[in-house]
Parts: C-alpha cells; structure tokens; sequence
C-alpha cells in the first residue's frame, strides 16, 4: 500500500508509444593509423544513410588521434557501452553499429538470470519445459 | 525555498544580455542535434521547428529572442488535466472524488512528468538558469518597489525537475494546435502505471462497507472463513469472504484471521469502487461525422464527493 502524500507513474515503455532507448552515437578515428582504415570508408559509404534511417539517434563523429577506432553508445538510462572496431571493414562496423543501436543501457548478463521484467511478477515463476515432468501413465 | 537575503543594490554587474542587442538573428536560438533527436523519438512533428525549442526554454532563460512558453504550458497544463480526466472518469465510473484526484496527480502531477521527462532524456534539451542573487537584481522589477529592505525575501528556488516537468507541459501545448495532444497523452503518459489501489488509503474498511451497504439498502456484510491451511504451524493462510446475503462482495488472505477478514473488506470496497470498465470509446476520439454518428456514450456512475 503506497502511503505516499502523492503517487507517481511507473514507465511501461511500449504499451503505449515506444521510447527507443539509444540516445546518442559517439564515433572515434584517427586519420593516420591503419586500424580506423574501416571507420573512415564507413563514414564514407554508410554512416550517413544509417543517420538518416535513425532520426532519433544523435550521432557525433570526432578524431581520435593515435587511438584504435571506437563505437560509443550512450543510453536514455546513461549507461554506455563501447566497441572497439579496430582492423574491421565497413560491413562488420556496421553490424556492430547496429548491435549498440538495438541495446538498451542495460546489462546484457542480467538478462539472463531475468528474462521478464514486469511490475506484476508471477508468484510461483514462469513456467519452463527443462523443471517439468510429463506425466507418465 | 531559499530565504535571500538583501542584497547591496550598488554593487552593479549589470551583464548586457542579448534582449539589450539590437539584431533580430540570435545565434544562441539554434536547435541542438538533442533536440531534433528528442523531437523524433517522441514524434513530435510541429509545423514550425523553433515552437519545440520555445517549448523546452524554461521562463528563467534570459539568452533568447523567443516568445515565452507560459502560454503553451498553461495550455498543455488543462488539456493534460482533460485527457487524463476524461480517462479516469470513464474506465472508473464509480471512483470516490479523492480517489480521482489522487489518480490524476499520479499522471499529470510534476513529479511523474518531471519521471517521464528524464526517462526520455529531456534533461539534456532544457533550456532554464537556476534563480540566484544575480539573476534576481537582473529582473529587479518583480519585487523592487514592494518589498521593504530590511525583510528577507521567500522565492522558490528552481530545480531540474520542476523544469522538465513544465517544458513537458508546454511540450502538449505545442502539440495542441496539431490535434496531436490525445495520441501523445495516451501514448506517452496514460501508458504508464499507477495502481489505482493505491490511490483509495482505508484506516477501517469494515465501517466504510457497512455504510456502502446500507446506502445501497443491502443485507449486512457478514465474514465467513472460506478455507484456511496450516492453521497452527508457523504460515498459517485464512481465506475470508465477505457476504452480503449470497453474494460475495470481497475476498481476502492473511496469516491470521484478522488479517484475512482486513483485506476481505479492503478487498470488497475496491471490487466496487475502483470496478473498471473494459470497453468504451472516449469523447475526444470522436472527431468525424461517422463516428459521431456511431458514438454511444458510455454510462457515468455517481461518483461520490467523500469516501
């Protein structure tokens, strides 16, 4: 019973519209070094049609010098999470680019351990076919 | 609330702010890249770019040319209070005033717009200045000629939250002239969860039902044990009814027979107070002639003005 002088919402992202959770993009190259080679033909070809397809993503390109080339991923809950793209050509960069896009700030481990998030927990936890036993006649 | 003290009016750091310039083009007005961002992951598509940068400049926020947000605030402000309103009103026909009241702060009131606001990353777009000694003798005209010098000065100090929340106000008043407010309210801040339980706080249901039932001229509620487990081992479950001649008008649980018979009543009182309807079409859904035409208003219960 929430005895609060007043009561507050608790967010349930997508039962009405949905709040897409990656806020920001941050691209790091170097110019010179050969492991951002990918990067800079990535920003050539595909960076800014994946800019255009995602609007809501604020994305930030800046040197790096002397540094392996990197992905940031900034999140609506302010976690970040960074891949190292070093040495790859532009279509595995993308792929990358599209994981960060996809995530949400969470952690990916807890994710296991945690399937469901819900507000409304099941009492005796979700049914699962691997603590079962068919019945046998 | 900070108590400011007077402060020295000789002491003269006048700053010549941009109001002072005499060119139209402000290079301080421009749109962030945060705010074409937030502009596209709320959908918000206005017919003019600058009216969501208007939007989010909090009234604190000396450095621009643009109108104030007041209006659109106060305007996202009531139309926030209809929708939600009209919500409530119709899935809860029977809901209590005070229940009501609660519900509704419970979506539009500051905290949970200011909740929302962050969880959407409006704090990174808001343009505000926090109200300091300085700021204060800048716009000296609000209180100079009415406040006696030797008396401390009251003034509610602004924070992040109260900002976000009124920039979220003003957000829906922008919106208000696309007839986009409805999808927005219902998408962004009627989707989220308040436990209407939570909103109806009994000290003694069981007096409340036995009034409720003999306004309703009902037969007396009476409590009956409908099952228990484990009735003198250490977790003992009761399971209480409360009837009302046949029908059942509660159920509750407890690890004592009190308990069960508490939540029995509580239990009661919400199966018929907080009783929601499923299926409805809202008021302000209906805007073509074919679905005036189709409207069937649905039916309002008498909601009761105490509990």
């Amino acid at each position: 019973m929430n005895k609060a002088k007043f009561l507050v919402s608790k967010p349930k992202n997508g039962v009405g519209g949905f709040v897409f959770q990656c806020r920001k993009i941050e691209f790091n190259y170097c110019e010179r070094s050969g492991s951002s080679r990918g990067m800079i033909e990535y920003f050539k070809t595909k960076l800014i049609p994946f800019a255009k397809r995602n609007p809501q993503i604020e994305i930030i390109v800046t040197p790096r010098p002397s540094k392996h080339p990197l992905v940031r991923g900034t999140y609506l809950n302010e976690m970040q999470k960074d891949i190292c793209v070093k040495n790859l050509d532009p279509k595995e960069i993308d792929k990358y680019v599209q994981l960060i896009r996809d995530n949400t700030g969470y952690k990916a481990k807890s994710r296991f351990k945690k399937p469901v998030i819900s507000t409304t927990p099941s009492v005796r936890g979700i049914w699962s076919p691997f603590n079962t036993r068919p019945h046998i006649i | 609330m900070t108590f400011l003290t007077h402060f020295n009016k000789n002491n003269r750091n006048y700053v010549k702010t941009s109001r002072n310039k005499n060119n139209n083009d402000n290079e301080e007005d421009t749109i962030s890249p945060q705010l074409y961002a937030l502009a596209a992951r709320l959908n918000i598509r206005v017919s003019h770019p600058k009216l969501l940068l208007q939007a989010v400049t909090h009234k604190t926020y000396d450095n621009t040319t643009l109108p104030s947000s007041e209006g659109f605030r106060v305007l996202g402000n009531h139309a926030l209070g209809l929708y939600v309103t009209e919500y409530l009103h119709i899935k809860y026909p029977l809901i209590p005033l005070p229940c009501l009241q609660k519900a509704l702060t419970g979506y539009c009131g500051h905290v949970s717009l200011a909740a929302f606001g962050q969880e959407v990353g409006l704090q990174h777009v808001v343009r505000w200045h926090p109200i300091t000694d300085e700021y204060l003798y800048k716009h000296s005209k609000i209180y100079s000629n009415m406040v006696p010098e030797d008396k401390p000065v009251k003034i509610k100090q602004v924070t992040i939250s109260n900002v976000i929340a009124e920039s979220v106000q003003s957000i829906i008043g922008i919106l208000y002239k696309d007839n986009a407010t409805q999808k927005f309210i219902h998408d962004h801040i009627l989707s989220r969860e308040v436990k209407i339980q939570d909103t109806m706080h009994l000290e003694d249901p069981q007096k409340e039902l036995f009034a409720l039932m003999r306004r309703k001229e009902r037969a007396q509620p009476i409590a009956r044990l409908k099952g228990e487990s484990g009735a003198l081992s250490s977790n003992p479950v009761f399971v209480v009814g409360i009837y009302s001649d046949i029908d059942q008008l509660g159920e509750g649980y407890g690890s004592s027979k009190k308990m069960a018979e508490f939540r029995a009543f509580r239990d009661a009182l919400h199966q018929y107070y907080l009783k929601e309807v499923k299926d409805f079409t809202l008021p302000s859904s209906v805007n073509s002639p074919e679905a005036q035409a189709n409207f069937k208003p649905t039916e309002i219960g008498d909601t009761t003005p105490k509990l």
